[in-house]
């Protein structure tokens, strides 16, 4: 088996007032794509943004992320702006406020590769030219001259994808890609990221708090809760068999799989205050099987499920 | 926190007071600023038994005990003109800027209310008077029309309405949809009715920051044609006071530091008071 | 290209200024007009000969009906012709020209330092927001906008030249002695510091505050941590893409108060004898040289509307967005 491209051990982020993210750990093999599910809040955006090391400065980060075998959290600032957008690159969830509205379209994606050392003019104008075209935009020298607001929502979040790849990166994490976009254009951009995975190689890391997006799109998926993974498994065991409670109640929340319109309704009762610590499983005040040692104490994550009662679901 | 309200607060700590101490600390210092300066004004005659008009052969004199702030170049006492210069700043600024909030709330609210044409041509005045170099105006219409206390309280209230106006535009273009308003329309009530009975109630709150910062800057305006020598000459306000400590610059530093010291606490002092009240930081630049 | 786009968005932004001139000319009319008295007496101060009485009324059509007048004073107007000089006798656009560089060379050094030191303590102040240093450099900027420039005018002057005598206190240039050349350009900078500084602090204070405050906004923007996720630097994230989104309300602020600046400018040179348009309006308003006083008046007002058309069209060119 090969190394993995990600590989998060233990990580803790926490700021002055909670804790957001307690001890995930998960990998990412080369080329695969991984869902991360979660409610907002869950701390799947927190770790993501660690791997980038994206978070306001009040952040503490604890435990382990390598990159490639490379410790992030030991590299100095300019190996991790060597490393944003060239190795590792990041599509973010709103399009209509991810590019910068008083400079062009062209000149934005460009900056991506001259901030990685490529400086050549005529190459850069080329190289943007086939990545806009690469992601289905019509006419990619004179849109490169755009201006954000010339663009659809649908059209920005195309650019953005094609500025995320534009250095070739091993990993693309994508932080709710398609929440702020309509249903036909979310599809448009998923089976654009399944095409990229396909002919480049790059491993996707999508965050979500959307069923469906995953279903379509990734191999394996990963259930987070309060800021822990509760269950992590190959994405058609996981929907078909959940073995976590939290997993199980959202599936049952979403109304019809194979209609890819499922989004997270609402599970009765709220996740747990991060600033009011609370014993046991993060799940046991919400959960129909909880049991005497769930509220006293934390259940490991074991063979890919984080549960003392496992109950037949 | 619970505990500490129900505490009984002893005598010298009223709830009041405490609940002023916990303001953001720009109200606390504005107020108390402004607060002394209006105190001093109005007890001008308790704090000096000089006359600010009477004139002696001690003129130009240093501070000292008998002069706090020294004499002018006429032997007055610069302490009570310095007092009594105050009632003519403060009266000139709260006066101007009650007349450009009527006028900016006025016109901001019907703007707001009536959008479409009427919006637009109001608009494009407010813009056009927030481009006029409006001190120039005033120096102008005030060199024609003659000083004095009437004239410069209508030249800057007239001239200083379209920050208010555009502020209260915005805020009635927000609320002009909801639904306690469309229930009084339908309801019969004339258009005057709606704006008077239910819109303005709902922006006032938004003038108490418009009018703090209104009177400073009328003060400073009224300051600024005062100094041009276009102030009323029996109401020496503070304006004037350093248009007479220029003459003198080389000569008595007291004529301009004391007079200027109090217009500044005065700006200040409002200023900080705005900036509380919004809890928007006039400090970060948030004016508009 | 950028040429093209400029002159279009200059040519549309003078239609729009057309009827703020207008409107300028149309109240120095109205404001005569309004003076108790007769407006003949006015635009010939005074007491004069009934000769000149009779000439003035004649020229500005003063026994026509209203209207007429305008149009004639209009007509005048936009030709330059300002009427003449009570005091001088001579055409006011003249002795308004023979002022105005005096005040260009010191209201426009004074934007150039204001504008690279305001935007400096804006961009720094932000990057820090809610530091120590931050709320200093606020609340300074809170006191300097509280203070009547002439007055920090006057404190520099009891400092730097009364007190101390690094500085001279009036003037453009030294009285005694007549420099030419690279003397005479030393000697008139000497004398710029204390108005320049002063009329500087002004609009410092302004720029760093809007300027603060645009950065903060602009910084929380999610463009910037596009950026920041690209690799960018820090101070390329502030620079290249926090600051050219803030600049354009900087420019706006800057047009917008342009009337203030001028009018600081009139205060500052009356606190320096600095022989410029300020010093005009002050010698006009003190011997009642109305014409002089409405003309350097008119004069003004066009300036403060190029500026902010010049003003606007940069936005634009800065802000695609603003651009139709």
């Amino acid at each position: 088996m090969s190394e993995p491209v990600l590989s998060i051990r233990d990580l803790h982020v926490s700021f002055p007032t909670a804790t957001v993210v307690q001890g995930v750990s998960f990998d990412v093999m080369p080329g695969e794509i991984v869902g991360v599910v979660g409610e907002s809040g869950s701390g799947k955006s927190m770790t993501a943004r660690s791997v980038l090391r994206l978070l306001p400065k009040s952040a503490r980060l604890g435990g382990s992320i390598r990159f490639r075998g490379q410790e992030v959290l030991d590299m100095s600032p300019a190996d991790i702006r060597a490393m944003r957008g060239a190795l590792v690159s990041m599509v973010f969830q709103d399009p209509m406020t991810s590019f910068n509205p008083v400079l062009r379209i062209g000149d934005q994606i460009a900056e991506a590769m001259t901030l990685h050392g490529q400086k050549d003019r005529k190459t850069l104008s080329d190289r943007v030219a086939s990545l806009l075209a690469s992601v289905g935009i019509g006419n990619p020298k004179a849109r490169a001259r755009a201006y954000p607001h010339e663009f659809s929502g649908g059209m920005r979040q195309r650019a953005l994808t094609a500025m995320a790849v534009a250095n070739g990166p091993a990993l693309l994490i994508a932080d709710e890609p398609t929440t702020a976009l309509d249903v036909t254009v979310q599809d448009q951009i998923l089976q654009l990221m399944r095409d990229l995975n396909a002919t480049s190689g790059t491993a996707i890391l999508l965050i979500t708090h959307n069923i469906a997006v995953v279903a379509s799109l990734c191999r394996r998926l990963i259930v987070m809760y309060a800021g822990r993974v509760v269950e992590d498994g190959p994405t058609d065991e996981v929907l078909t068999a959940p073995r976590h409670p939290y997993t199980w109640s959202l599936l049952q929340s979403v109304p019809r799989l194979d209609r890819a319109t499922g989004r997270l309704v609402a599970i009765k009762g709220q996740p747990p205050d991060p600033a009011e610590p609370l014993a046991g499983c993060k799940f046991h005040p919400r959960c129909p099987w909880v049991e005497e040692r769930c509220t006293r104490d934390e259940p490991p994550l074991e063979d890919g499920v984080r549960c003392w009662v496992r109950p037949a679901l | 926190m619970k505990t500490a309200a129900t505490l009984p607060t002893p005598w010298f700590a009223p709830a009041w007071l405490v609940r002023f101490l916990r303001s953001p600390i720009s109200t606390v210092v504005g107020s108390l600023l402004v607060l002394v300066v209006v105190a001093g004004v109005i007890l001008a005659p308790l704090i000096t038994h000089a006359d600010p008009m009477a004139l002696s052969s001690d003129t130009l004199l240093e501070p000292a005990w008998a002069h706090p702030m020294g004499t002018d170049d006429l032997g007055r006492d610069e302490l009570a003109r310095v007092l009594y210069g105050g009632r003519a700043s403060l009266v000139i600024g709260l006066f101007s800027a009650l007349l450009s909030v009527i006028l900016g709330m006025t016109i901001g609210m019907v703007a707001g209310f009536f959008g479409g044409a009427i919006d637009e041509t109001l608009m494009r005045i407010t813009e056009a008077f927030q481009i006029l170099p409006k001190l120039l105006v005033a120096v102008v219409v005030v060199s024609l029309i003659g000083s004095g206390l009437t004239n410069e309280v209508l030249v800057i209230g007239l001239l200083s309405w379209p920050a208010t106006a555009r502020v209260i535009r915005g805020r009635v273009q927000v609320i002009r949809h909801e639904e306690f308003i469309a229930a009084a329309e339908m309801s019969g009530a004339s258009w005057l009715r709606v704006l008077v009975r239910h819109v303005a109630p709902n922006v006032v709150s938004f003038l108490l920051v418009s009018a703090s910062l209104q009177v400073a800057s009328a003060i400073m305006s009224e300051s600024f044609l005062s100094f041009l020598g276009l102030g009323d000459p029996a109401h020496p306000s503070w304006g004037l006071l350093l248009q007479q400590g220029q003459l003198f610059l080389s000569d008595a530093w007291w004529l301009t530091t004391f007079p200027g010291i109090a217009l500044a606490m005065t700006i200040l002092g409002l200023n900080l008071l705005g900036d509380g009240v919004s809890g928007s930081r006039i400090v970060a630049g948030s004016r508009r | 290209m950028v040429i093209a786009v400029a002159s279009r968005l200059l040519l549309r932004r003078a239609l729009l200024a057309v009827p703020l001139v207008f409107a300028v000319v149309a109240l120095t009319f109205f404001f005569i007009r309004l003076a108790p008295g007769d407006p003949a007496q006015i635009l010939a101060g005074d007491a004069p000969t009934p000769e000149f009485l009779a000439q003035v009324r004649a020229e500005y059509g003063l026994d026509q009906p209203v209207w007429t007048q305008f149009l004639a004073f209009l007509a005048k107007a936009l030709t330059g012709d300002f009427g003449t000089s009570l005091y001088s006798k001579q055409p006011v656009f003249a002795v308004i020209l023979e002022r105005f560089p005096a005040t260009v060379l010191m209201t426009g050094t004074a934007m150039i330092v204001a504008s690279i030191v305001g935007i400096l303590v804006g961009v720094a102040s932000a990057k820090r927001a809610g530091s120590h240093a931050d709320t200093l450099i606020s609340s300074a900027s809170l006191l300097g906008y509280s203070m009547p420039g002439f007055w920090v005018g006057q404190l520099l002057v009891l400092l730097f030249s009364v007190s101390l005598d690094w500085f001279p206190a009036t003037g453009m240039e030294a009285a005694r002695a007549s420099y030419t050349g690279w003397r005479h350009i030393q000697d008139v900078a000497w004398h710029m510091v204390l108005p320049v500084t002063t009329l500087a602090l002004f609009l410092l204070t302004m720029i760093a505050r809007f300027t603060r405050a645009a950065m903060i906004d602009a910084l929380d923007q999610d463009y910037v941590l596009v950026a920041e996720a690209k690799g960018a630097s820090r101070n390329r994230i502030l620079w290249h893409h926090a600051f050219r989104n803030a600049c354009v309300t900087t420019i706006t602020v800057i047009g917008l108060e342009f009337g203030a600046v001028l009018a600081g400018a009139v205060v500052v040179e009356i606190v320096f004898g600095w022989p410029g348009l300020g010093r005009l309006f002050y010698d006009a308003i003190y011997r009642r040289d109305f014409p002089l006083l409405t003309g350097a008046f008119m004069f003004s007002s066009l300036i403060v509307i190029g500026v902010n058309m010049v003003s606007d069209v940069a936005c634009a060119l800065l802000d695609p967005r603003i651009r139709r």
